[in-house]
């Protein structure tokens, strides 16, 4: 099933490959005997700005929701200094955890990955008990950012945590699907801007040598919050000094695609709290941000995370159960891959 | 990916082209609520100001894309295949712009060749994009509706807006005389290119206006001139036809940069002669003040209008102006707006003091698009400082530039003191009318508000103003005890002021926060008693001017005597 089904769907993937992020480019030239099939077809970033917003939960789920369509699913619970995605598979406590790999360097990847009891969907649990999880150090993070890279999975899906610190920002912006989940509430949706700023801002930077911007996005990341500069500016600036370089900038900026989810809609309004975001966001930075639909507000999701069970193997036909096999179905459709009968 | 400034009228509401009117309104009202300003989405996305902006230029687009005349303009201006909307728009006159009305006005006084100018001036709007004939066919066709012209400020602003800017400068006025009007406006323009309408323009004006056309044109030098030629041409006329029809006059000064911010200068002084009333004189002085290259030409506008309003008998004067590149130009439309304001509230609140500072229903909007980004306050600032240039001949000590409120527009009210309400630099600001004129880019003044306007306003200004400073003078602080020149201020003579004003001591030492002892000290010469030099001398000061003296001659007079006095002891 794989080797066909990758052919097509490899080219999209190449190209935000061919992006340059210097994240992406180490693994490009990766070991020799790690071909383009041993990575991720596609790695799905789940992250928000905000706490308790439901990000492990749509993870959980759309992992669920991708391997019952007959997809290989790496959950990994990047939230260092809170991970509970465990738990929301009801795991319980895993016996190796990424500290694991990351502190001890025996490890590898394979080796801190744990079923998860949903076949094709497979964990590896966040740090544990380390006082300092949460404090990733560059090498660390850069180890496990390139390895994360040559995983072997259909989909890699990384469950971030709250916050836009760089260890957060850089695996959200490695994603080929930047998935921010809102609330449609003004703390949730201002964290979401921000986070969404941030990102931006960071793959900017991180562009920047690149294209002589340096200077440039480091006055824009500096300003106040209230008057940031936007894209327009440092797009505009960088096309004074280098037109062409400007241009590349541009595409591969706005190959970068957010895609939001609203989660705990209660009103019928606030399902369309997701396409005001994306449109208000497009009308201000020029950006485009996809709405990937809306999560009602569910008692049976909060009940199935009392009982520590996917929502989606706990209740299937809830409506927020319902609501997230859209959504992955919708990425699914993005990446044109059909979904396959049998696994 | 482009700011929404930059975005067409069709991008800014996202609809097609094509869309019916129906659409536009639907896309216009969920946007509006999409935008609002309690909206979730834009929580914390921009600062405030921008969403206000963009929802500023969102009612402008709709506004045009509403208006099948100014539609039909608006698409030309892009590039759309002319297309006839639905004909008949009974939108009422609401922005109208500068230009236009002064073409009106000049319609009026010069009533001929209606139709053949009808057609130069269809041309004459279209600038950017040459389609002739259609438009003028159009427009001919259309005389007896409402004439959209597109002002001169819509071209200039069309480079930087990318080219559909169209909007800003558009307006459209209900003239009583329907044909002759819409083609003037046009007219206006267009004599950028065709040279006979300018001349008849010019003709009709008078020698006046010839003037004021000849110098600005000389004056600026960009691409832009046959636009602020125009302008100027129209701002001449104004007072003419003002006087003539009473018609309503909008002198639209266009400076492109800072050089034609001389130029609106120096069209407003040549203005100032013609119109030979009461006024004319202030203008002329309000003329001088300017310093910064900016504030002049705000100031410039301002003095522009001065004149108008004298003159024009019940017409309202609505300059705008346009600074094409600088921000400023826009400051000075709203400075310009606030004059007016002045010379009307003055008017109506008749001698009491204060009314100087108030500022009238017009609205001046400002930001072309292109400046749009500006921030407001920058404007705002501008304007305050044209407001208080201009309304320092009158009167000098009622001037005072309002702190800039951001979002406000204007606030009339006449018999208010000082005027807090500075120009909004805010291009939604509706006008007094409720017409909104959102219009940025340099357009839209209210014209049916201040009816009343009169010579007498003129003269009630200065009156006002008069009263005003008699006021202050009046209401001194008591007399001070003839104080020689020379005076040796000891403690006796320090007391001795000090209850002329019928202060305590313990009110000056609350006041200064000088210790009470310390004052006693002072009051009886006790030097020895007193602190250090460095420490008396600032004493001393506060003192003094808490005493409305010297502080500068009391503290060198007192220190002397205690140097001398400790010293020979």
């Amino acid at each position: 099933m794989r080797p066909p089904m990758s052919k097509p769907s490899r080219a999209p993937l190449a190209d935000a490959r061919a992006l340059g992020t210097p994240t992406s480019e180490p693994v490009q030239s990766g070991p020799p005997g790690l071909g383009r099939r041993a990575r991720p077809r596609r790695i799905i970033a789940v992250g928000g700005g905000k706490g308790g917003i439901g990000k492990s939960m749509v993870s959980a789920n759309l992992g669920v929701a991708l391997a019952q369509s007959g997809l290989n699913v790496l959950l990994v619970d990047a939230d260092l200094g809170g991970a509970n995605l465990h738990t929301c598979l009801g795991v319980g406590q895993p016996e190796a955890t990424l500290s694991d790999f990351l502190r001890r360097n025996k490890a590898r990847l394979e080796d801190v990955i744990v079923p998860t009891g949903v076949p094709r969907l497979s964990l590896i649990a966040g740090a544990q008990d380390a006082l300092d999880a949460a404090n990733l150090k560059y090498a660390q993070k850069q180890k496990l950012l390139k390895t994360l890279l040559g995983a072997q999975a259909d989909y890699l899906i990384l469950d971030l945590g709250a916050g836009t610190s760089f260890n957060t920002i850089d695996f959200f912006i490695m994603a080929d699907h930047g998935l921010l989940v809102v609330l449609p509430e003004p703390t949730s949706v201002e964290n979401a801007y921000r986070f969404a700023k941030a990102a931006f801002f960071r793959r900017l930077q991180q562009m920047e040598a690149e294209y002589g911007i340096g200077d440039l996005v480091d006055s824009a990341l500096t300003t106040r919050e209230g008057s940031l500069r936007t894209l327009h500016d440092v797009l505009e600036q960088v096309r004074r000094k280098d037109p062409v370089g400007a241009e590349r900038l541009e595409r591969e900026l706005a190959a970068f695609r957010i895609r939001l989810v609203v989660n705990q809609a209660r009103t019928d309004a606030d399902l369309n709290v997701g396409t005001a975001v994306a449109s208000a966001w497009k009308k201000f930075f020029g950006i485009d941000m996809d709405d990937l639909g809306a999560i009602r507000y569910d008692d049976e999701a909060w009940r199935a995370v009392r009982k520590r069970r996917p929502v989606l193997i706990e209740r299937p036909d809830s409506p927020a159960a319902l609501a997230i096999q859209r959504i992955a179905s919708r990425l699914l459709a993005i990446d044109g891959t059909p979904i396959p009968a049998t696994p | 990916m482009k700011p929404f400034a930059q975005q067409t009228y069709y991008e800014l509401l996202e609809v097609p082209v094509t869309a019916q009117m129906e659409e536009i309104h639907a896309a216009y009202s969920r946007l509006m609520e999409l935008y609002a300003p309690d909206s979730i989405a834009v929580y914390a996305l921009v600062d405030a100001d921008q969403v206000d902006a963009l929802r500023a230029r969102m009612t402008e687009a709709m506004e045009i894309l509403t208006d099948a005349d100014l539609r039909v303009e608006y698409d030309k201006d892009l590039g759309l295949p002319a297309r006839k909307v639905a004909e008949a728009v009974t939108a009422p006159a609401k922005d109208s712009g500068p230009v236009q009305r002064a073409a009106e006005a000049l319609a009026s006084a010069v009533e001929s060749s209606a139709s053949s100018s009808a057609s130069e001036a269809g041309k004459g709007t279209e600038e950017p994009e040459p389609e002739l004939s259609g438009p003028a066919a159009f427009r001919a066709s259309f005389v007896s509706g409402y004439s959209l012209s597109y002002v001169t400020s819509s071209l200039q602003s069309a480079p930087f807006g990318g080219g559909f800017v169209g909007m800003p400068a558009a307006g459209r006025v209900d003239v009583g005389s329907s044909p002759a009007r819409g083609e003037s406006a046009p007219a206006n323009v267009a004599e950028a290119r065709t040279a006979e309408s300018v001349v008849a323009q010019s003709s009709a004006a008078g020698s006046a206006s010839v003037e004021t056309s000849a110098d600005s044109s000389s004056a600026t030098s960009s691409a832009v001139v046959p636009a602020s030629a125009a302008a100027e041409a129209s701002n001449s006329e104004a007072p003419d036809t003002a006087s003539a029809t009473s018609a309503q006059s909008v002198p639209g000064v266009e400076a492109p940069t800072s050089a034609s911010a001389v130029t609106a200068q120096a069209a407003s002084s040549t203005e100032a002669p013609d119109s030979a009333s009461v006024v004319t004189a202030q203008a002329a002085s309000s003329t001088e003040a300017p310093d910064s290259a900016s504030s002049v030409a705000a100031q410039a506008a301002s003095s522009t209008e001065a004149p108008d309003t004298a003159s024009a008998t019940s017409a309202q004067p609505v300059p705008s102006v346009e600074a094409a590149i600088s921000a400023s130009a826009v400051a000075a439309q709203a400075a310009s707006s606030t004059e007016g304001a002045s010379t009307s509230t003055a008017e109506s609140a008749g001698a009491s003091a204060e009314a100087q500072g108030t500022e009238v229903p017009a609205s001046p909007i400002a930001s072309t698009p292109a400046a749009a980004e500006e921030p407001p306050v920058d404007e705002a600032s501008v304007a305050s400082n044209a407001q208080d240039a201009s309304s320092q001949p009158v009167a000098p000590v009622s001037a005072e530039p309002p702190a800039p409120e951001p979002a406000t527009s204007i606030v009339v009210t006449p018999t208010t003191g000082r005027s807090t309400g500075t120009s909004r630099s805010m291009p939604s600001t509706a006008s007094g009318t409720g017409a909104s004129a959102q219009t940025r880019g340099g357009s839209g003044r209210q014209l049916g508000e201040a009816q009343v306007l009169s010579q007498d306003s003129a003269i009630a200004t200065a009156e006002a103003a008069l009263a005003q400073v008699s006021a202050r003078v009046r209401d001194v602080r008591p007399r001070l005890p003839d104080i020689p020149a020379d005076a040796e201020f000891n403690g006796e003579l320090l007391r001795r002021v000090r209850e002329t004003r019928g202060f305590t001591l313990h009110q000056v030492a609350d006041r200064t926060r000088i210790s009470l002892r310390h004052l006693e000290n002072v009051e009886a010469d006790r030097y020895t008693l007193l602190p250090p030099p460095v420490y008396l001398r600032g004493i001393l000061m506060n003192l003094a001017r808490e005493l409305g003296l010297d502080p500068l001659q009391v503290s060198r007079s007192y220190l002397g005597l205690a140097s001398e006095k400790s010293g020979k002891k």
